[in-house]
């Protein structure tokens, strides 16, 4: 009897923990390792130029970038893509990166004004569809910046 | 900003990119003085827009590395349009216009006939202004850029006495029997290679400025073709430099600044050259 009281304590106890140290996971906010929105247009060109034609170094990095807010329905399947479009100092290269909210918003048409100002912080990572790779963020928090 | 500076500084594209700046600001600003002499100040442009037509064909083409196609091309315009005029049916300046604005609009028709990626005004837009291009090297064209800037600065220091009697009178070096068609021959191909780097710096329509601007900067101040040569080399370099550096911390065009560094040098050189005849008078 004394054992299996013990045992049913050991199983609790780590649960308990398992479902204490997921909770400070999802709370936690991410270490971020490269913050492109402190940096100036043109950085921020070059390094969503690389992070796109060497995404290898920047994979699973938590990365922060500040644009415009869009997003765009599939017709045909109904996904929805969420994405900041990052302006460079030309105005004429800008750069889009796709994220994935941490959570899924209830309705995604009022999410966000479109072209709202965003700051978006999510880990990179690379996905296929349709045969071909694209990054996103995931995971990824997203505030809209004040009017300054 | 000094630590934003070295933040910038760990990035290694920003490090390629001084480093070619650099050395492509020293190889235009070299050969810029005898362009500008020999009353070809204008060529460059006229070249650069060749290079971006050829630049539109290899992308057409899908050439994987396009100075293939870009450099021989750039190289034969250059040769046509420096050799001897004498005999030529199209004269100079209407030569350099007609080569310029035609391979301009033949580029930019293909690359919007065999559109290549969905950000086409982007594309164009770094291939003229250069927006940003020079951020975006790979360790190979850092490799190219390196060596054929260093071929130039070679080839002109080797060449020098040479380059300065074409430049002043070809007629007289001819009769002294230096092969001025053969040192003709070659300025059109260093410029050629010049121009083809350059793109990568300040974009096909502003490298005209940076061939003219130390050149007509070092002239205002000095008058032997030694002393404007070290003293136009000296002022490109920094001028790339300070464009580089103001570029990327303040997040301007990188060409477009370069080009206003070398307006300002400019403007300050007309300074000195007015005070001077102040002082002599």
């Amino acid at each position: 009897m004394k054992k299996r009281l013990a045992l049913l304590l050991a199983l609790f106890l780590a649960l308990a923990s398992l479902s204490a140290s997921f909770a400070e996971t999802a709370s936690e906010p991410l270490q971020v390792d490269l913050d492109l929105s402190k940096m100036s247009g043109t950085i921020v060109y070059a390094e969503i130029y690389n992070l796109q034609y060497d995404p290898g170094a920047y994979l699973g990095k938590v990365i922060r970038v500040r644009g415009y807010y869009s997003f765009f329905r599939e017709p045909s399947n109904g996904h929805i893509y969420y994405a900041c479009v990052i302006p460079d100092a030309t105005a004429c290269c800008m750069q889009g990166m796709e994220f994935v909210p941490f959570t899924e918003p209830e309705d995604p048409d009022h999410f966000m004004e479109d072209n709202a100002d965003i700051t978006v912080t999510g880990r990179l990572e690379i996905y296929v569809e349709d045969g071909s790779s694209y990054l996103h963020l995931v995971d990824a928090s997203v505030e809209q910046n004040s009017e300054d | 900003m000094i630590d934003t500076l070295m933040t910038y500084l760990q990035f290694p594209y920003v490090r390629y990119a001084l480093i070619v700046g650099v050395l492509i600001a020293l190889c235009s600003s070299l050969l810029g003085v005898t362009l500008v002499l020999k009353r070809f100040s204008y060529i460059g442009d006229g070249l650069s827009h060749v290079a971006f037509g050829a630049m539109a064909v290899a992308g057409v083409l899908h050439l994987s590395n396009n100075m293939l196609l870009v450099l021989p091309v750039t190289m034969i315009c250059a040769i046509l349009l420096l050799r001897p005029g004498r005999n030529a049916r199209i004269k100079g300046d209407a030569a350099i216009a007609m080569i310029s604005v035609g391979a301009l609009a033949v580029g930019y028709l293909l690359l919007n006939i065999f559109k290549s990626s969905g950000n086409l005004a982007g594309d164009v837009c770094t291939t003229l202004f250069g927006s940003m291009s020079i951020l975006t090297l790979r360790p190979a064209e850092v490799w190219l850029c390196f060596g054929l800037s260093i071929a130039v600065i070679i080839l002109f220091l080797f060449f020098y006495n040479r380059i300065f009697a074409v430049t002043f009178d070809e007629d007289f070096a001819r009769a002294t029997g230096t092969k001025a068609d053969a040192y003709n021959l070659l300025i059109a191909t260093v410029i050629a290679v010049i121009i083809v780097l350059a793109m990568n710096l300040v974009g096909s329509l502003l490298i005209s400025a940076l061939i003219i601007f130390p050149a007509m900067s070092a002239m205002r101040v000095f008058k032997s073709f030694r002393s404007v040569t070290v003293c136009s080399a000296v002022l490109s370099v920094c001028c790339a430099l300070a464009g580089l550096l103001i570029s990327i911390l303040a997040g301007t065009p990188t060409g477009s600044t370069i080009v206003a560094a070398d307006i300002a040098a400019f403007l300050v050189c007309c300074g000195i050259a007015k005070l001077q005849r102040r002082t002599v008078s």
